[in-house]
């Protein structure tokens, strides 16, 4: 049996299969999987039958459907993981991010201010809703970039709390 | 004779209709149109070029940069449009020009119909204030307050403790719940004061806020009306939009299921509509918002002087295509439904799917749609304006399109739309999908126990508990992908693809000759 190792919506799993049965948290099932092309699969699972979609996000994961619900799932790849591990790592360490492409509304702090969780730190528009952006955690406001006014994309930084 | 055709002339009730909208409400309007053989000129802005509304429609027209105010409110760029195409009429779906009084008057000095109320109903009922007064003189029921703008926070405190907290300040000029704020105690005031001012300005150039009670979990019921230029209103009955996020309306309904057991309730609310609408001289399609408390008492919120984006489920249980009669009754046709002969049959729930991230409070994900399937079947409508392949654009309101379910009672239509949804997937983008999966699941909800709290207050566990993925439908999805990952990241192409005919049969190839049969 062939062991595989897979995110689904960000939890770690594993699975066994040799193409006919898998085993998954020590149950084993007679599995087959129908490739119908475009991202369509039917799998049987001991003889129920689960329609699956996949697709691809735009940021690259796979986006799996299926009971109609969406669900990001990486398979293992010592590449993709890598980089996932980067960017959560970048997040612990207190960067404030653009969630989206949008308009910067008002900023409520300078470099130097220091600043507790939670706290409101930037208004941003996107889509005509405004959000705030608030601090991921106690710390003092540095390398921040932005003024009211300025377009950002996402993923932008706009500030980081250490 | 058709009902487009006016019998006295012989000729269409209107040469051409231009459409001055863009997305899913573009594409509803103008397929009415085209049913009604009234040929149709879209509008677009340089994002819309591709879009689904351009595709659907005999003329387009580039009117401009992605910006609304250098395009789709651009009133000037849309009359020269219309002056351009040779439409006669316009008609402004919701949003951006539809209640725009100025944009009303330029139509009619322009000699282009507005499909939609006169310049001074929208006038009369665009100001809140104004409204209240208009209302109160009618013996519509309005919600204690100040009758008029405050001038700063210290008035608006004055009043808030005559009216008692919690209350409400509102823009005066406003709409979708911007420049709204909700203060429950005197401190919290003069912060939202600022803040309501500030979204108030910035949303609609105006910074006017008043003060009204807040009333303590209400329903949001309103009633559509129809009103021709002969003097004739009839109401459509009412709709129960209580499930809101941030003021926003999230999934509507018809019947209320709070009215429906209340029948005196109904017809005291469909009478204070038309009292509304008689008040202000409305014409045309138009819908009265109230609040309901719980002992269905009613207060009048607002008067919506356009089709609403929940207009289908009113279409659902009466039959009556509303974009048609809003044509007809603009042409001068008096109301076919006069009041006492709409019929109301089932129950009609609708979804607005928006590309919306429900993990992450909700904030937009504008992008690519990579796949798409819509849900079929007896029972579902979908109004859409996006396709596979299009990609949501940054610039306008997130709404990918409305999923509705028509059914004979409530609970069936809950079902309905709980199959429809496992039949959706819009791919690439985060959309509100998985959200109306859990809230269809919700008890309360479906006991039809909502106000319009209900979703700050979040879902109960149930609902996400009995929306979970079984264990079997999760390993399902890990085969597939795995399946899928084989050959790296080439899922959604499929099996080999078929060579192409020009590789097979490149030498051997004749053209098709017109009208051939293959």
């Amino acid at each position: 049996m062939k062991r595989i190792e897979l995110l689904f919506d960000g939890i770690a799993r594993d699975l066994q299969t040799d193409g006919t049965s898998v085993v998954v948290d020590g149950r084993e099932a007679q599995a087959e999987v129908c490739n119908l092309g475009s991202g369509r699969f039917s799998v049987l699972l001991d003889g129920r039958q689960h329609a699956v979609r996949i697709t691809r996000s735009n940021d690259g994961l796979m986006e799996a459907w299926v009971g109609g619900s969406r669900h990001l799932i990486e398979v293992q790849d010592p590449r993709q993981l890598s980089r996932r591990k980067n960017v959560s790592a970048a997040s612990g360490s207190g960067e404030v991010r653009m969630p989206m492409p949008g308009k910067v509304l008002a900023v409520h702090v300078a470099n130097g201010d220091r600043v507790e969780q939670g706290q409101s730190l930037v208004i941003v528009e996107a889509m005509k809703m405004q959000n705030q952006l608030r601090a991921p955690r106690d710390g003092i406001v540095s390398g921040l970039q932005v003024k009211p006014g300025d377009a950002a994309p996402a993923g932008a930084t706009l500030a980081v709390i250490e | 004779m058709p009902d487009s055709v006016d019998t006295i002339s012989g000729r269409l009730v209107f040469r051409k209709i231009l459409v001055a909208n863009r997305g899913e409400i573009a594409v509803r309007v103008i397929r009415t149109c085209r049913e009604m053989g009234i040929p149709v000129a879209a509008v677009y802005s340089e994002p819309d070029r591709g879009s689904k509304h351009v595709q659907l429609s005999d003329e387009a027209y580039a009117i401009g940069p992605a910006s609304p105010t250098e395009s789709y409110l651009d009133i000037d760029r849309i009359l020269d449009v219309a002056a351009q195409a040779d439409a006669d009429a316009v008609h402004p779906g919701y949003g951006f020009l539809s209640e725009n009084a100025d944009f009303a008057d330029a139509c009619a000095r322009a000699g282009v119909k507005l499909i939609g109320p006169t310049a001074a109903a929208i006038r009369s009922m665009g100001v809140k204030t104004r409204a209240r007064e208009i209302m109160a003189a009618a013996n519509v029921p309005v919600v204690p307050g100040s009758p008029t703008a405050v001038s700063d926070a210290t008035a608006a405190a004055s009043i808030a403790r005559e009216t008692g907290y919690p209350v409400m300040l509102k823009a005066a000029a406003g709409g979708g719940g911007k420049g709204m704020r909700l203060v429950e105690r005197p401190e919290a005031l003069p912060s939202a004061w600022t803040e309501a001012q500030g979204e108030a300005q910035r949303a609609f150039g105006s910074d006017e806020v008043y003060v009204e009670k807040a009333i303590v979990r209400p329903r949001h019921v309103e009633v559509q009306i129809l009103a021709d230029e002969v003097g004739t209103i009839a109401h459509l009955g009412e709709r129960e939009c209580s499930l809101q996020r941030r003021h926003q309306k999230v999934l509507e309904e018809t019947p209320s299921p709070f009215v429906e057991t209340r029948p005196e309730v109904r017809a005291a609310l469909c009478e204070a509509a038309i009292a509304a609408a008689r008040a202000t001289g409305y014409t045309n399609a138009g819908t009265v918002e109230f609040l309901v408390d719980s002992a269905g008492r009613f207060y009048f919120l607002e008067m919506n002087t356009r089709l609403q984006v929940e207009h289908p489920v009113t279409e659902l249980v009466t039959g009556i295509d509303l974009v048609r009669e809003q044509i007809r009754i603009a042409a001068g046709f008096p109301l076919r439904y006069p009041p006492g002969t709409v019929t109301f049959r089932g129950h009609a729930m609708q979804c607005r799917i928006y590309a919306e991230d429900p993990e992450a409070d909700f904030l937009p994900s504008p992008g690519r749609i990579n796949r798409l399937a819509w849900p079929e079947g007896p029972g579902i409508r979908v109004d859409s304006g996006a396709e596979q392949g299009w990609t949501v654009p940054v610039e306008y309101d997130p709404l990918i399109a409305k999923l509705c379910a028509w059914a004979p009672t409530r609970d069936e239509a809950i079902s309905k739309l709980r199959q429809a949804l496992r039949e959706t997937v819009v791919g690439g983008i985060a959309t509100t999908l998985g959200f109306f999966r859990e809230l269809l699941e919700d008890s309360r909800f479906q006991a039809g126990e909502i106000d319009t709290g209900f979703l700050g207050r979040g879902l109960g566990p149930d609902a996400r508990e009995a929306a979970a993925l079984s264990s079997g439908e999760k390993l399902a999805a890990m085969l597939a992908a795995v399946e899928a990952s084989r050959g790296r990241g080439d899922q959604g192409r499929g099996p080999a693809p078929v060579p192409s005919r020009w590789k097979t049969r490149g030498r051997t190839w004749t053209p098709f000759v017109d009208g051939g049969n293959r």
